[in-house]
């Protein structure tokens, strides 16, 4: 979508609830612009829990299209991005559960970088050993910590977006991240 | 927590794994993609009366009004009739069983030990649908439904690294409860993973993770005493249990005080100044006097002089923890590494405290007995954020009691 269009239907004075209420009655002008505007956001939030590109493209638009089959009954415009960030991190739990064993989604046409070489820097292979370890991690735990380390998301937001109560957010996030350190140790293991 | 013995996982470097993952853009043409996709999806309308708003004569929209409903009448009696002969079981695990709990003893897990396996404590975490096994490697991930009123299945979404089962694996298993539900107690009828219902079967102690209701609670897999011993301690309203086994009890205020967390160590001692090995220091004495002059003596550091207290009749001192402005830490993100703490058989896990740059602590250094410390770490990230916690997390620390 050109920026141009954007401009177009996007007029000054109209809010993005505006849109949301008439994609919710069938503009799909303006569900373009609602998807222009979050798509990349969307999708690295799909690609940081998948992995890789075409599991996160795969998510991202299956996210999507549920939300403008779902729209009209959408309640509360105002809480679009919640809505949309939940069915989202449904749709990766659901490329997950059908890749079967979450080991695969990492080495699928990925080249081997365990060992980053002489010529890079320590910190490359770092992420690299750190991305194959998160990789063994359970869905849910995978967006707990994408919500908070990438996104930054309020402890409200990411309650809402993994359907969960607020006051069990943080001892989610504990768990995920001590998950994330012994998958860590047993890619140290594996390397030996 | 055992460490990759090379890498230092910290808050930035996740950040930098996952912004190397997420990548910058969207591939170009998914806005298209996802547009066209839309296109050929019909949105699902909540109302059909807009439906009827183009008809123009009055009693053909009356008679087509009447059939309408008249035919939704029959639809919803066939559907009450048919969802009432039909009706499912609810499958959901009952909620007196969703709750993170931890084997009562080890299990011997498939992994890379010698002869292929290791023998650890355990934790599952039981929601609705799922029962995820926190496995050493790779949690597995179990779909689960009640099938009985005491008996649930389960089949295998993901599967750890050395298991030798196969995702879809299915198996059958019995519960009861005892000990006011903080017990369970599983026994498999049928699995066809044998390494699951090895790890399964036998007792599990529900831990207080999550939001605790205001009052008394008793620590069940806290042991302060080195492998023995109890405590118990009250909280009021907003308070969370963040971890527990049997040497680590961490509290906290998850909506209030964001990071900042207390926790209690059983099994601890002196850092050594290293950046990559988690060890003891040589030479330093374990009882709260020796520790506190110890921390003293550490670069870096602004500790404050040591207060006497007594804390559910253990006494000690408590010191108050800084890094002085502007130091550079040798190791980094970390900060400076001060107490090192393992699980009560100082074998299987390990981790340290540490202070970065803006990070405030108390250390309560009670008296165990035998010559070690108990150790209460309260941490904060920032200044505001302890000011904020200290305040609450006094009041539970002298509601403590230990016992032996």
């Amino acid at each position: 979508v050109a920026p141009v269009a954007i401009a177009a239907e996007f007029q000054p004075g109209s809010t993005e609830a505006d849109l949301v209420r008439r994609a919710a009655r069938g503009d799909s002008a303006a569900f373009e612009i609602l998807v222009t505007i979050r798509a990349d956001r969307a999708f690295r939030l799909a690609r940081s829990i998948l992995g890789n590109e075409s599991d996160a493209r795969d998510a991202t638009q299956e996210a999507f299209v549920a939300v403008w089959r779902e729209l009209p009954r959408l309640r509360d415009a105002e809480h679009f991005d919640a809505w949309l960030r939940r069915i989202l991190v449904n749709a990766c739990r659901a490329q997950i559960r059908v890749r079967g064993r979450i080991r695969e989604i990492a080495m699928d046409g990925a080249p081997d970088r365990s060992d980053p070489g002489p010529g890079l820097p320590d910190q490359i292979g770092d992420t690299d050993v750190l991305g194959r370890a998160f990789d063994r991690l359970a869905p849910d735990k995978r967006a707990i910590l994408v919500l908070h380390y990438l996104q930054h998301e309020s402890v409200a937001t990411i309650a809402g977006a993994l359907a969960i109560p607020k006051g069990t957010v943080k001892w989610r996030l504990s768990e995920a991240r001590a998950a994330l350190e012994r998958a860590l140790l047993a890619e140290g293991e594996d390397r030996r | 927590m055992t460490r990759h013995p090379r890498i230092e996982l910290t808050d930035e470097l996740i950040e930098r794994m996952l912004a190397t993952r997420a990548g910058s853009r969207a591939p170009e043409d998914i806005v298209e993609a996802i547009v066209s996709a839309a296109a050929t999806t019909p949105q699902r309308r909540r109302h059909l009366v807009p439906a009827l708003h183009g008809i123009a004569r009055p009693r053909t929209a009356w008679l087509m009004i009447g059939a309408v409903l008249a035919l939704l009448g029959i639809i919803i009696a066939a559907t009450a009739v048919g969802s009432y002969l039909l009706r499912p079981r609810t499958t959901l695990i009952p909620v007196v069983l969703q709750a993170d709990w931890r084997s009562v003893g080890t299990r011997v897990v498939p992994g890379p030990g010698p002869g292929g396996i290791n023998t650890y404590s355990l934790g599952i975490l039981i929601d609705p649908t799922s029962i995820d096994i926190q496995n050493f490697h790779t949690d597995v991930v179990n779909s689960a439904r009640l099938v009985a009123p005491d008996r649930f299945e389960i089949r295998a979404i993901t599967m750890g690294d050395f298991w030798h089962c196969a995702v879809g694996d299915v198996g059958l298993y019995t519960f009861s409860l005892t000990a006011g539900d903080r017990q369970l107690t599983l026994t498999p009828v049928s699995d066809a993973c044998v390494e699951r219902a090895i790890v399964l079967a036998g007792d599990w102690s529900r831990t207080d993770f999550g939001d605790l209701q205001p009052g008394r609670h008793d620590a069940d897999l806290f042991r302060p005493f080195g492998g023995t011993g109890h405590l118990a301690y009250a909280v009021p309203v907003g308070w969370a249990g963040l971890d527990a086994n049997d040497s680590l009890y961490a509290l906290g205020r998850p909506d209030v005080s964001g990071q900042a967390e207390m926790r209690l160590l059983s099994n601890v001692s002196a850092s050594a100044a290293s950046c990559n090995e988690n060890r003891s220091a040589d030479g330093v004495g374990r009882t709260p006097a020796a520790m506190a002059a110890w921390l003293k003596a550490v670069p870096g550091l602004i500790v404050s002089p040591p207060t006497a207290v007594t804390i559910g009749g253990l006494s000690g001192v408590a010191v108050d923890l800084s890094v002085v402005p502007g130091w550079t830490p040798t190791c980094g993100a970390p900060g400076i590494y001060t107490f090192s703490f393992w699980g009560s058989d100082n074998g299987g896990w390990s981790n340290r405290l540490a202070l970065n740059g803006s990070a405030r602590a108390r250390y309560v250094l009670l008296d165990r007995g035998d010559g070690s410390t108990l150790v209460i770490a309260i941490e904060a990230p920032d200044l505001a954020t302890w000011h904020a916690f200290i305040a609450e997390a006094m009041p539970v620390i002298q509601s403590f009691e230990f016992t032996r």
